[in-house]
């Protein structure tokens, strides 16, 4: 695996690249209003109305083409919903709007995971501590090797395997995600508290069963069948896209991992530009972008992750000048290229591996130096 | 509490023409929820498959006000009543409770994506046909009220709130009453006067409504028009702008004044409703008299002191769900300065990107560190990690 190429920088060529990012966001911030609020109510008209489009159709799921093209509808609405409004909402990205209807910790989503344990697991843990090993529990979420910095055992042996199958109930993976089971195992976690999680967890998982595997078709009466198998399509088609475009966010080939020495003193520009190094872009069409929650620009989403995902765009073209500016790497492909070393990734970590060489900020780490420095000592 | 509520029964539908016309149950006056449908949408298993935001989401394609639970109303009219003062005949949908002469609403529109809920009083009176009037003086600073003149327009819908407040006579009021209003105080008071004339229940009642010039008295000729018609009510205006030598009263509230409209002030219930410094003057003048127990007041909030101490100034930071309070100032986030004093909110990253530590604030103004926006409405919702008082503040903590 290539590691790309970034320029080490002095402290104050950190400090003066964070007020440059900084001036971005308040820029961006200032000029919030009306089009953002009309963005977001109108990716939830699409989930409302593909998700009824959907459901209907499904009820004439004994004809195959009604049953193919209520599932897409389903599925895409689920995906809309997840992804492009619920994820962004529940980062807090449209609290600005002080609606209740799209306030960050009141709101609940179409999936199993409980938004609250969302917020804490995604919102508070990975987006602080990103591609920390051993801190940012999304780097293999806990059952995947990825990085030759993370322990090899023989277990890993099959992770394609596991991989595909977290791939298909990605959502029930997610919503155990913070329950961290590992960690009671472990004893590093009381009991008392997991317990009390999982307890959160397998209430929303009821509801969220109930609506879509009994109540729905039983609404549809003789047409149970297709109905429920309509339903549990749309939600593994979800889980599938979801799994492709969150794994691309940051196990593509270009990103880098990081050391829990990595956190003493970081400075803003120096978690700055850990997200930056630690996130991936995905090239596509404006559909593609909404489809994939704006997580194809999970650069901007990791540097900015309270601004609304609809301004990613217009700032990912600032970003790049800066990063470029910098001589910071900018990780960013089409979706199949970054899959594929993603797979590649999966694959090659399942065997034992070693860090070729390690990356700058893991070399100032270990020797005690930083920026300039550590590259005169390599 | 005789006072008969305004009940409606109707839910009004947009027509394709932009028209209106009303639905009324003939056999019955009861509000759309207390129907057998209504109610199935509002118990537990609905609202735990459908949800009230889905189900409103859907009724809204039918028309703006049908909702499961919310009050919205439909601007009918607006109507100009003074210079910068204008009134607004609000047509709420049948989640609306009604409201008693005196009490306030609160109305909540957007601005420029952002929702803003202010509180106003309703000049007119409850009665059968259903609409409400909210009378709204521009601010000159005032961002929404600067906003409701300019872009609020018939055919609009806003939102509002159930209508709250006790500064009501009783219903079976039979003494004699004293309405001061200063400025846009007479709003309630007008509402009140109305009711009680409408009833047939304004036997005496004297009315000091103070402004500054005689163009900007609010409702002045009806409320001339009103003291013609019912020998009880004797209305007096007072221009606190105008120059000595000016038929009337003139000047700042004074015990002149009261002793000449209402030398019997002293049998009077008195109601009192303006700014700040009008009810203080009246309260004294009442408490020197030893007669505070007949006054009821209201006043606008005032707006609170931003930064007047800079950031050493110290401020009182009430913890309401935890009946805690501590104070603080504006040189560390509040966050830190609640733990400090013994509180664990959540929290997480504390570089306010994370919004574990959102917390619910229901008054005070405080700055955000990271993007100086300043927070003032209440009700808002702010991270505690990157906010500084700059005012006492309630937080739902």
């Amino acid at each position: 695996m290539n590691i790309p190429n970034s320029r080490n920088l002095s402290n104050e060529e950190i400090d003066a690249f964070a007020a440059e990012l900084d001036a971005l966001k308040m820029r961006v911030l200032d000029d919030l209003g009306e089009s953002d609020a009309r963005y977001i109510r109108r990716i939830r008209g699409a989930v409302r109305w593909s998700g009824l489009g959907g459901r209907a159709l499904l009820f004439a799921g004994l004809l195959p083409p009604a049953w193919v093209a209520g599932t897409a509808l389903l599925g895409v609405s689920k995906i809309l919903d997840n992804m492009e409004l619920g994820h962004n909402v529940l980062h807090g990205q449209y609290d600005f709007m002080q609606d209740p209807e799209f306030r960050s910790i009141t709101y609940e989503w179409d999936t199993v995971c409980p938004s609250a344990a969302w917020r804490h697991s995604h919102n508070y843990l990975h987006h602080t501590f990103t591609n920390v090993v051993g801190r940012d529990r999304d780097v293999g979420y806990g059952l995947l090797r990825l990085f030759p910095e993370q322990r090899w055992h023989p277990g890993f042996l099959l992770q394609p395997l596991y991989a595909l199958g977290l791939a298909t109930i990605f959502e029930w993976g997610l919503a155990l995600h913070d329950v961290e089971l590992d960690l009671v195992f472990r004893g590093e976690k009381p009991l008392s508290i997991a317990a009390r999680e999982l307890g959160l967890v397998l209430e929303k998982a009821a509801s969220q069963a109930a609506k879509d595997y009994v109540v729905f078709p039983a609404l549809a009466g003789p047409l149970f069948l297709p109905v429920f198998t309509g339903n549990v399509a749309a939600n593994v088609v979800r889980n599938l896209w979801a799994f492709l475009i969150i794994f691309c966010g940051h196990f593509t080939e270009g990103v880098e991992t990081f050391p829990e020495s990595a956190l003493e003193d970081e400075t803003r520009g120096g978690w700055y530009l850990r997200q930056l190094k630690g996130s991936s872009n995905l090239e596509g069409g404006a559909l593609f972008h909404i489809m994939s929650g704006n997580l194809s620009h999970q650069i901007e989403h990791h540097l900015f992750p309270d601004v609304p995902a609809n301004r990613y765009a217009e700032m990912a073209k600032e970003v790049r000048k800066i990063a470029t500016r910098y001589g910071q790497h900018y990780e960013t492909g089409p979706l199949f290229r970054q899959f594929s070393t993603v797979v590649r990734r999966i694959f090659r970590h399942a065997l034992p591996s070693k860090p070729k060489t390690p990356s700058a900020p893991l070399a100032a780490a270990v020797t005690g130096l930083e920026g300039r420095d550590a590259v005169l000592a390599a | 509490m005789s006072v008969p509520h305004v009940v409606k029964s109707g839910i009004r539908i947009a027509t394709r023409r932009g028209m209106t016309r009303e639905h009324v149950d003939p056999l019955s006056r009861r509000r759309p929820e207390d129907n057998r449908f209504w109610r199935l949408l509002e118990s537990p298993l609905i609202a735990r498959l459908v949800g009230e935001s889905v189900f409103d989401f859907y009724a809204s394609a039918f028309s703006p006000a049908l909702t499961s639970r919310r009050v919205v109303a439909r601007v009918e009219a607006t109507r100009d009543e003074a210079p910068s003062v204008k009134s607004f005949v609000l047509r709420p949908n049948g989640h609306f409770r009604g409201f008693r002469a005196g009490q306030h609403v609160n109305l909540t529109v957007e601005i420029d994506g952002v929702r803003h809920t202010r509180c106003y009083s309703p000049s007119s009176a409850p009665d059968a046909t259903s609409t409400v009037v909210l009378t709204v003086k521009r601010h000159p600073a005032g961002r929404v009220s600067g906003w409701l003149h300019d872009r609020l327009r018939a055919g609009s819908w806003v939102e509002l709130g159930q209508a709250f407040g006790d500064f009501t006579p009783p219903s079976d009021i039979r003494g004699k009453l004293l309405f001061i209003a200063g400025g846009s105080g007479i709003t309630p008071l007008a509402s009140v006067l109305r009711d009680l004339c409408a009833r047939g229940a304004a036997r005496d009642v004297v009315v000091l409504s103070y402004g500054r010039t005689a163009s900007d008295l609010i409702f002045a000729e009806e409320l001339r028009a009103l003291a013609a018609r019912h020998p009880g009510v004797r209305v007096e205006f007072v221009l606190t702008r105008a120059k000595a030598g000016s038929d009337g009263l003139i000047g700042r509230f004074s015990s002149m004044h009261v002793d000449r409209v209402a030398p019997d002030a002293r049998e009077r219930r008195t109601f009192v409703c303006g700014p700040r410094t009008l009810v203080d003057d009246v309260r004294a003048l009442w408490k020197a008299r030893d007669i505070e127990s007949l006054l009821k007041t209201e006043s606008f909030t005032p707006v609170e002191s931003v930064d007047a101490g800079g950031l050493d100034a110290i401020v009182n930071v009430t913890a309401a769900r935890s009946s805690r309070a501590f104070s603080a100032t504006a040189s560390s986030p509040l966050l830190v300065q609640a733990e400090r004093a013994g509180l664990s909110p959540a929290s997480g990253c504390r570089q306010g990107l994370c919004f574990s530590c959102t917390c619910r604030k229901r008054s005070g103004v405080v700055r955000n560190i990271t993007t100086g926006a300043l927070s003032s409405e209440p009700d808002e919702d702010i991270r505690l990690c990157i906010s500084v008082p700059l005012s006492d503040v309630t937080l739902d903590l």
